[in-house]
């Protein structure tokens, strides 16, 4: 059986390995072929810092604050296995700062460590009256991403670099399962109003002495539009831009002089750093994710689409527990297709 | 006296940060720093600078704790400050954690760090072997930066640095009224200290630049402290070594005592190995002495002994020498004008 995944960022490739390792061996010749028009370091996610962090509020929907939740212990689980650095995975802590009071975080439970910030710890950041203190993780796209891929091809994973037009390309032929994990463009290949891009713009500089995460909220400007300092392993990524609907994937200097002035605001040391880089990368945003099944009727064939895309700003934060509900998906259409007697046992 | 003149011997931390709280309270006088050696050679180089106090069994605690705070109020300070990358203090967070529960669980320093607080049964899963822990934020002074920008504020106000080995305090008589003795490990021969003794420690500094936070095994022997290029593992505590020798061994085995906390350390590089010898005593000796010596007078201020805890306290110590410092002044000039008479 042929299975094609559309998409080489983290989705794509974690889905594509969580796939394998589930259902390889009980699948007679399983095939596995990822198609993309963007490989590492070309994604989306490999521009995202990588912190591990959901947004302030789940607006209810549990089935996310669960993904992430199976997201970080998976991530906690490996941080002492010999694959960590290879994997970018690190534990890192820090601030989130607020003007006034808000609600705990539906992940307050999640983080290790989580806490409200001290006077004394607040006297660093004027303007702010109200935070948290919590350790979290980075998974840094650019080692993440390779390191997928290098788990995907010893698996024998075959990758084709192409921009994949429409479902009907990639399916037929002895290709039974498409996922869709297209990211930002999922549009091109059906319609969906839902689906916007949320642009973000950062600075990357060298400030080897800022050991801390700092996120600050604006609750009226939203998440993402106020100064954040996210210190990485090679450099420290300065960023505070979510523009909803603009898809201009070029650096603007407004953006820049915002970032740069208000950051340096929050760090006054950071007025001395050398910039090293700067990216745009466009979020792409849904109200919620979708990880859904459809059947496709293309002309007298009959494709099964796992759509897994929309993850906005959470993407690192979210993509093994979509993964694994990818895979559950997955399972559920092999038993109708009577390859499995019986679902897979309790590892799902 | 118009302009006495201070001679302060030891440029490590204690010796720059004395010369720098004596030129701030005695603006009056000339301050010159004498020392055999100065950054990168000194016994503050090697260390990690992290603010986590070593108590001193002689030491009455409140005196610590006010030393310490004073230190974590300025270093605090420089951290917020658009200086904080030159001079080399950064925050960082991290864990302590024991392998059976100590009988101290509220160190005196507890309330003076920040958000300190018992680690979660979910953070102590990441140890295994330890069944307790304490979880805090804390400040940490980088050498060769720290020190080096101590020596940039020092020669903005005027004040010389000599590299020059004093063998005897004597010897800096007529030429200097008042000597500020910070020789560290020096001061066993200097000025005759059979009561400080050194405690070997090696450490390696390693490049890591994943390892964003501390840990401590609260014995004091094992600990990861990330720095703005390298992270400085540890350690040992030998009591009464001299030898300022790396050894394999050791290296061998501290690289083994912090994997152990920290298995992402196996992929650390560039590995440098460093010796220091903690100039130890009960109690930090920050002391007036007049000596004599036929008819002969000589102001000493001694500020040394600060063994583990040099940079937990050097501000504090260095504040109480200057004022130190100020009584000598008053006494000379007091004498001089009784003199006049």
């Amino acid at each position: 059986m042929r299975v094609a995944i559309i998409g080489a960022g983290v989705i794509g490739l974690s889905s594509a390995l969580c796939i394998h390792e589930q259902f390889h061996g009980l699948v007679p010749s399983l095939e596995l072929e990822v198609y993309a028009d963007h490989f590492t370091p070309h994604t989306t996610s490999d521009g995202a810092a990588g912190l591990w962090q959901p947004y302030l509020s789940d607006h209810g929907n549990l089935q996310e604050t669960l993904w992430n939740k199976e997201t970080f212990d998976y991530l906690l689980g490996h941080l002492h296995s010999p694959a960590a650095k290879e994997m970018g995975l690190f534990l890192i802590s820090g601030y989130n700062l607020f003007t006034e009071p808000v609600p705990d975080p539906s992940w307050k439970n999640i983080v290790l460590g989580f806490r409200n910030l001290t006077p004394k710890e607040l006297e660093l950041f004027p303007g702010y009256s109200y935070g948290w203190f919590n350790t979290a993780l980075m998974l840094e796209g650019r080692s993440y991403l390779p390191w997928l891929t290098n788990r995907l091809t010893q698996r024998g994973v075959k990758f084709f670099h192409k921009k994949v037009e429409s479902f009907q390309e990639v399916s037929g032929d002895g290709v039974d399962v498409v996922l869709n994990c297209s990211g930002m463009r999922a549009g091109e290949l059906q319609p969906d109003p839902e689906l916007q891009p949320g642009r973000g713009q950062i600075i990357k500089v060298l400030a080897p002495w800022v050991k801390h995460f700092i996120i600050t909220h604006d609750l009226k400007s939203g998440i993402y539009n106020s100064p954040y300092v996210i210190p990485g392993s090679e450099f420290t990524v300065l960023g505070g831009i979510y523009q909803h609907g603009n898809w201009s994937e070029e650096n603007s200097a407004k953006d820049h002089k915002l970032i740069w002035d208000s950051c340096c605001r929050l760090l006054p040391a950071l007025q001395k750093v050398k910039i090293v880089g700067g990216w745009s990368g466009l979020r792409p945003a849904r109200p919620s994710v979708r990880l859904e099944r459809e059947s496709i009727r293309l002309g007298n064939l009959q494709a099964e689409v796992i759509h897994n895309y929309g993850h906005g700003g959470f993407g690192i934060t979210i993509h093994w527990g979509c993964a694994m509900a990818a895979v559950r998906l997955f399972g559920s259409i092999l038993q109708e297709k009577q390859q499995l007697a019986t679902p897979p046992g309790p590892r799902l | 006296m118009a302009s006495p003149k201070v001679a302060v011997v030891g440029a490590g931390v204690i010796g720059l940060s004395t010369a720098l709280c004596i030129t701030e309270t005695c603006p009056c006088c000339s301050v010159t720093v004498l020392s055999d050696q100065f950054s990168p050679n000194t016994t503050s180089d090697v260390a990690a600078g992290m603010l986590i106090p070593h108590t001193y069994p002689d030491t009455p605690i409140h005196r610590q704790k006010q030393w310490f705070k004073e230190t974590f109020t300025y270093l605090f300070a420089i951290s917020n400050s658009a200086e904080a990358s030159e001079a080399g203090i950064h925050l960082v967070s991290g864990w302590q954690v024991f392998k059976s529960t100590p009988k101290e669980e509220l160190p005196f320093w507890s309330d003076i760090v920040l958000g300190f607080r018992a680690m979660s049964e979910a953070e102590l899963l990441k140890f295994p072997r330890h069944r307790f822990g304490q979880a805090f934020t804390t400040l940490k002074c980088d050498c060769p930066p720290y020190l080096l920008w101590l020596e940039k504020r020092l020669k903005a106000t005027g004040t010389q640095m000599y590299t020059r080995k004093v063998a005897d305090l004597w010897e800096l008589h007529p030429e200097y009224d008042i000597v500020v003795n910070c020789a560290g490990m020096g001061a066993q021969q200097l000025v005759g200290d059979k009561q400080l003794f050194p405690v070997r420690g090696q450490v390696l500094k390693v490049h890591a630049p994943w390892v964003k936070q501390f840990i401590r095994d609260g014995d004091g022997l094992t600990y990861i402290y990330p720095g703005i290029h390298r992270v400085t593992l540890g350690g040992t505590r030998e009591k009464g070594s001299w030898n300022l020798s790396p050894d394999a061994g050791t290296t061998r085995d501290i690289f083994d005592r912090c994997c152990s906390l920290e298995p992402s350390l196996q992929r650390a590089q560039d590995i440098e190995v460093k010796v220091g010898l903690r100039p130890s005593r009960q109690c930090v000796r920050v002391q007036r002495e007049d000596l004599s010596q036929g008819g002969v007078k000589l102001p000493v201020v001694h500020n040394y002994g600060h063994g583990a805890g040099g940079f937990s306290v050097h501000r504090g110590t260095a504040n109480e020498a200057a004022h130190l410092v100020g009584e000598c002044i008053s006494a000379l000039q007091g004498s001089s004008s009784r003199a006049k008479h």
